[in-house]
């Protein structure tokens, strides 16, 4: 018998294979079947090579698709959950966002009690106004201040009005007008002396006055027609006789203030909260962080009309009334939630959405309230500059008038945003528009590694707007952006609240960019108030050059001190301001009021090394 | 030696397994737009995804965000990681102001690593 060889491993492992490979092969069709079904359901249409048919195959497989999901969701919404799982599903739901919920409303208790302790702080600055102090600084050196010229003014007034006519004309009538005249003269004299030696309590005297300014007027329409048709001294004895009176109104306004500057009691009542125990559910969380975030916000309120009082030193109350603010419209998830009985599968998704919406909105109440709390600290951390306000070093708040040397339009000074009073190094430096303009380049920030170190113009911005301003181009009127920037906010204070479905309607931050350097708002109003905010970036602290130009009227905040003030009509110039400013390692706030009489409107503004300008200085 | 057929459930089950574990993140409805440009990058677990919708509303990582809270969120990112991958998911129908905006908020938070999502029919379909 012939010995035959094993099979070697080889053969034996091949012999194997070959007997599987058919196997293989079907699973393996299998497999690519599964595939093509389920994960590219439209990979048969790769195969046509046809976009259009592509596209529409594309189109109807997402609508089945849609549709069967939608059809399986609603049969399965309608299945009741066992009674006995209810509540086991119902914290199973909130157990991952709850830890979430917690850690945010703690977050907000913090920033609401962070809220009330800087309202207290200004509340004890609007408690420590002194009384007395209050007249003697605040009605009587203003009114003294001006009475001067005005006396002067009103002497010059009666001379003329008794020069008008040459004494042999007069009538006996005439004569006695003239002396009467004289005689108001003096008794308008004689109170303002009486102020002047008893500045405390000048109400009585300056109620007299009201009397004699009225009498002034009489005097002159009585001589309406002396000095000719025109009338031209009488008028301008009686239009001398209204300015003592607007003025003696003006103190007078403000010596009713004096009883109230102590007064607190239009403050918000902020009742007490207690942090929801370890068993409060998603819904006890939400309301508790609604609750908080209304008291931050009542807290909000109150700084923000105690720092305008002490601004304009003017009564809590009254300031009060000035304030425009805006709250969220929160929903009431935690009605919801508690309504939700998660009897259905149905119920239950909703419950997880309502659940997670909460989680959502406690985590926008913690952003919010840490930006409100962020920006009363700045309000109340430096008492002397107050925030966003009117502050100036000498020099920078006059109106834009042509450029000379005592127009103030073209003045340097030295030292840090906000700090002492700036020394004017230079009144005269001037750049041409044309240098800046085709110079400057868009941008934010400002590295050592910057390529480009010349002119750069902000051309990034929020802007907010426009609120009615009567054409009154003085910046009066405090509004919501000088005190809090919410970009989240919606103010319905605008110009056109009162016009239903107009598009400013509401008022919104809304983004701008611009690739020129006239920045203009999106839509442009006459009479209207704007604001514009931006930030700038710089690696390491460094003094830059900043040039402003505005029309009409503009203030310019950078890191919440006032750098440049300027009210009045003007038409847009760039180049004639060039302030010195130095800016702080890391992230600068710049925000800008500016003011439209009627017609257009815009601003620029720009940085520069002031390196690159030195020739110019 | 093992049958092919049970290493290949084998995968089957490694696979499916693997994808439970998927970190979760939540979708926005996005379509976002077309491109034949692009570049095939493969994703990663620490990329920030900033998604903007058709009605222009933020969303972070699938969370909807006020432009407060984006803000705020971007600048915290910008500190802790500058270096991190920013993937902006914007709708083809999103207003294009709220890309604009976003791509001026991260370069000025100096986010560099930034990449927009586009559908590419040479890979989608």
């Amino acid at each position: 018998m012939k010995n035959t060889a094993p099979p070697s491993r080889l053969t034996s492992f091949l012999k194997t294979w070959i007997r599987r490979l058919p196997g293989i092969l079907l699973i393996s069709l299998l497999l690519h079947l599964i595939l093509i079904r389920f994960w590219a359901p439209h990979a048969r249409s790769v195969m046509l090579l046809d976009k259009d048919a592509l596209a529409a195959e594309q189109k109807e497989i997402t609508q089945r698709e849609n549709e069967r999901k939608k059809a399986e969701q609603e049969v399965r919404a309608k299945r009741a959950l066992p009674t006995e799982h209810k509540e086991k599903l119902r914290e199973e739901a909130e157990r991952r966002d709850k830890q979430q919920a917690e850690k945010k409303l703690r977050d907000i208790l913090r920033n609401r009690e962070s809220a009330l302790k800087l309202r207290e702080e200004m509340f004890e600055r609007i408690e420590n106004r002194k009384e007395d102090e209050f007249i003697p600084e605040q009605v009587s050196e203003p009114f003294l201040e001006t009475a001067e010229t005005r006396l002067k003014e009103l002497a010059e007034s009666v001379e003329g009005f008794k020069d008008a006519v040459p004494e042999t004309e007069k009538t006996d009538i005439m004569r006695e007008r003239d002396q009467r005249a004289d005689e108001l003269l003096e008794q308008v004299r004689e109170l303002v002396e009486n102020i002047r030696d008893n500045p405390v309590d000048p109400s009585e005297e300056l109620t007299e006055l009201t009397g004699v300014a009225e009498k002034i007027r009489y005097l002159a329409r009585q001589e309406g027609h002396r000095g000719g048709e025109s009338g031209e001294p009488a008028w301008e004895l009686s239009h001398q006789g209204n300015q003592l009176n607007q003025e003696v109104e003006k103190a007078l306004n403000k010596a009713v203030e004096a009883p109230l500057i102590n007064d607190l009691s239009e403050a918000e009542t902020i009742g007490d909260m207690s942090r929801p125990g370890p068993n409060a559910d998603i819904a006890d969380l939400y309301e508790a962080g609604r609750e908080a975030e209304k008291q931050t916000e009542q807290a909000v309120r109150d700084t923000r009309a105690a720092e305008l009082a002490l601004r304009q030193h003017d009564s809590f109350g009254k300031a009060k009334t000035r304030i425009t603010d805006w709250s969220p419209d929160r929903p009431d998830l935690a009605g919801d939630l508690r309504k939700n009985t998660t009897a259905t599968v149905g119920d239950l998704n909703a419950y997880r959405e309502q659940v997670k919406q909460a989680t959502s909105t406690l985590s926008s109440m913690a952003t919010r309230t840490a930006s409100l709390t962020g920006q009363m600290a700045a309000m109340v951390g430096d008492p002397s500059s107050r925030t966003r306000g009117r502050n100036l070093p000498p020099g920078l708040s006059q109106g834009w008038g042509e450029g000379d040397s005592s127009g103030g339009r073209a003045i340097l000074s030295e030292g840090d945003v906000g700090s002492e009073p700036g020394r004017a190094l230079a009144t005269e430096a001037k750049l041409p528009e044309a240098v800046i303009s085709a110079k400057a380049l868009p941008g934010r920030r400002f590295t050592e590694s910057s390529s480009r170190q010349g002119w750069l113009f902000i051309d990034t911005w929020y802007h907010i707007g426009p609120w009615e301003n009567h054409t009154k181009t003085n910046f009066a009127v405090p509004r919501p952006p000088e005190q809090v920037i919410d970009f989240d906010a919606e103010y319905p204070d605008g110009k056109f609240s009162h016009i239903e479905g107009h598009v400013d309607q509401v008022l919104r931050w809304q983004f701008l960019q611009s690739d020129q350097i006239r920045i203009q708002p999106l839509r442009v109003y006459g009479s209207s108030t704007y604001f514009f905010y931006t930030e700038v970036f710089f690696d390491r602290s460094r003094e830059m050059i900043v040039t402003i130009a505005a029309d009409d009227a503009a203030i310019l905040w950078v890191n919440g001190e006032p750098v440049v003030d300027r009210s009045g009509l003007s038409p847009y110039k760039l180049g004639e301001l060039l302030l010195p400013i130095t800016f702080q390692q890391g992230t600068n706030t710049l925000l800008i009021r500016l003011e439209n009489s009627p017609g257009p409107t815009l601003f620029s503004v720009l940085l520069c090394p002031r390196e690159a300008v030195e020739d110019y200085l | 030696m093992s049958p092919l057929i049970d290493a290949v459930f084998l995968l089957l089950v490694f696979f499916l397994v693997a994808m439970m574990y998927r970190k979760e993140l939540r979708d926005i409805d996005i379509t976002p737009p077309e491109s034949i440009s692009d570049q095939r990058l493969l994703p990663e677990d620490d990329t920030l995804v900033i998604g903007i919708d058709t009605e222009g509303a933020f969303f972070v990582q699938g969370r909807p965000l006020t432009a407060t809270q984006l803000h705020t969120e971007l600048r915290d990112v910008s500190q802790a990681n500058p270096d991190r991958r920013v993937r902006l998911d914007a709708d083809a129908e999103a207003p294009f102001w709220r890309v604009a905006e976003i791509l001026d908020i991260l370069q000025f938070r100096n986010l560099s690593n930034v990449g927009i999502r586009t559908y590419d029919e040479r890979y989608n379909r």
